[in-house]
């Protein structure tokens, strides 16, 4: 022990050791505990962020460019599945506007304001992500200046990508739904069976990053291609958000319960664009 | 000017933390294989280039230890995976260049395991603190993927930070050693 103490190189390793274990163990509590980040954070945030702002925008004119090249090899076949789309389009509109009349007229004579599928959306442009190969972290360029708030939903190519992290003042960090994170906060979901029967449960997230619908409220079967959607409860989300579609059903590692495998609807691997979906009843 | 000159490389290092999470966006899907994706650690190997190319300058420590504090913040909201990273690879460039020949092969085996041995303290930290729960098998071909794209951005990058590292050495003012 004598000698311990006599080394320096020991005793300056120790130390660093203790002080890290320190900051990471504070930090950690900080980012899970706190509803918005300390000063000197929201501060150096900002500062690099318009870094990022600006040499984003290069950066997407270059790989839009290349998009663009691609989207025009693939334009006769997309025309053609368009033109049959837009010759629908007429008709849904119809019945959507009837739909909503309806549905106002009903609520207006039932009393009721604000309902959990209301919501309003933002659109943002991501403009970072972690660069590790296991954090699934990105930042994009709407903060608290937006209207922005931590545990919003936020969406891309169709589907719910993740919820807000963090919020600064002209910046937010979104936790991707598929992270492994314990202590992420996870969506309530819900689907409907073929008898109409609706399964209320959790969206669960395997090792290997496959997302699943846990701890469903009924044995009913769920066939594959059902669509699971967020169910509203919980208080963050509103309700009707589609996050995937079932794509198999197994049991689990012990054989007790049903394991329903979703693939995600939503763009996680290139979303450059996300709109951040504010519900409109208070949670 | 004289004052700029010695401020450079912290500039640098700055727009190579913008580029890291900017870049890291736009090549997801190169990045991404089935199970796993690829790190883009473009900052981690500009301060060990860095500490190969200008060794004799300790001062460069505390310049990667401010850029790790800023990364940590921006990338993760916590402090402890590049706070630690980027002094220690500092520190172990600063080593490696005086011990093995000055070759660039030896130095971009130096990238690659530095990176690796990061890579895996990352996966440490993320395993202590519950962001994952990969196994270290796992993660194995993820560390060869990252190892992959760390020798692509090495070979990309070399020329421009020993470039910097030569001519704008942090707070050193070269001015001094003229004539």
């Amino acid at each position: 022990m004598k000698n311990f103490f006599q080394n320096r190189k020991m005793l300056a390793a120790f130390g660093t050791v203790a002080v890290l274990a320190a900051l990471l163990g504070s930090t950690v509590m900080l980012r899970n505990n706190l509803s918005a980040p300390l000063l000197i954070q929201r501060l150096g945030n900002d500062i690099v962020s318009v870094g990022s702002r600006i040499v984003s925008v290069p950066v997407s004119w270059f790989t839009d460019g290349i998009d663009s090249v691609k989207d025009l090899q693939n334009a006769a076949d997309e025309n053609s599945h368009l033109k049959k789309k837009v010759d629908e389009l007429a008709q849904v509109e119809a019945r959507n506007a009837a739909l909503e009349k309806e549905n106002k007229q009903l609520k207006a004579a039932a009393g009721i304001k604000k309902t959990l599928t209301g919501y309003t959306t933002t659109t943002a442009s991501v403009i970072s992500r972690s660069s590790d190969s296991w954090s699934e972290v990105l930042t994009i360029d709407k903060g608290k200046s937006s209207g922005l708030k931590k545990d919003m939903a936020v969406m891309s190519g169709g589907g719910v990508i993740g919820r807000i992290l963090e919020v600064d003042a002209a910046t937010s960090k979104v936790e991707l739904i598929t992270t492994t994170d314990s202590s992420a906060n996870r969506f309530a979901a819900q689907a409907t069976t073929d008898t109409d029967k609706v399964l209320h449960g959790i969206i669960s997230v395997q090792s290997n990053g496959t997302l699943t619908f846990t701890q469903a409220s009924s044995s009913s079967k769920l066939k594959k291609g059902t669509k699971v959607y967020t169910s509203g409860l919980g208080g963050t989300s509103p309700k009707g958000l589609l996050i995937g579609t079932v794509a198999e059903t197994t049991k689990d590692s012990f054989g007790l319960s049903d394991l329903i495998t979703i693939k995600p609807a939503g763009n996680l691997s290139d979303a450059s664009v996300v709109t951040v979906v504010k519900r409109s009843v208070a949670g | 000017m004289r004052i700029f000159k010695q401020w450079v490389l912290a500039i640098a290092l700055y727009l190579a933390l913008v580029m890291e999470g900017t870049l890291s966006v736009y090549l997801q899907p190169a990045l991404t294989y089935q199970h796993g994706r690829a790190g883009f650690l473009l900052l981690p190997i500009a301060v060990l280039i860095i500490a190969y190319e200008d060794e004799r300058n300790e001062k460069e420590i505390w310049l990667a230890l401010a850029a790790g504090v800023v990364a940590d913040l921006y990338f993760w909201g916590i402090i402890g995976i590049y706070t630690f990273i980027l002094p220690a690879l500092s520190a172990f460039g600063r080593w490696y260049a005086r011990v093995f020949p000055e070759l660039f092969v030896f130095r971009l085996l130096g990238n690659i395991v530095a990176i690796t041995v990061s890579c895996l303290y990352t996966w440490l930290v993320f395993r202590l603190i519950g962001w994952t729960d990969l196994t270290l098998k796992a993660i194995g071909f993820s560390l060869l993927y990252t190892a992959g794209w760390t020798t692509g951005i090495s070979l990309a990058t070399y020329w421009l930070w020993a470039k910097l590292a030569r001519s704008y050495p942090f707070l050193v003012d070269l001015d001094n050693y003229r004539y």
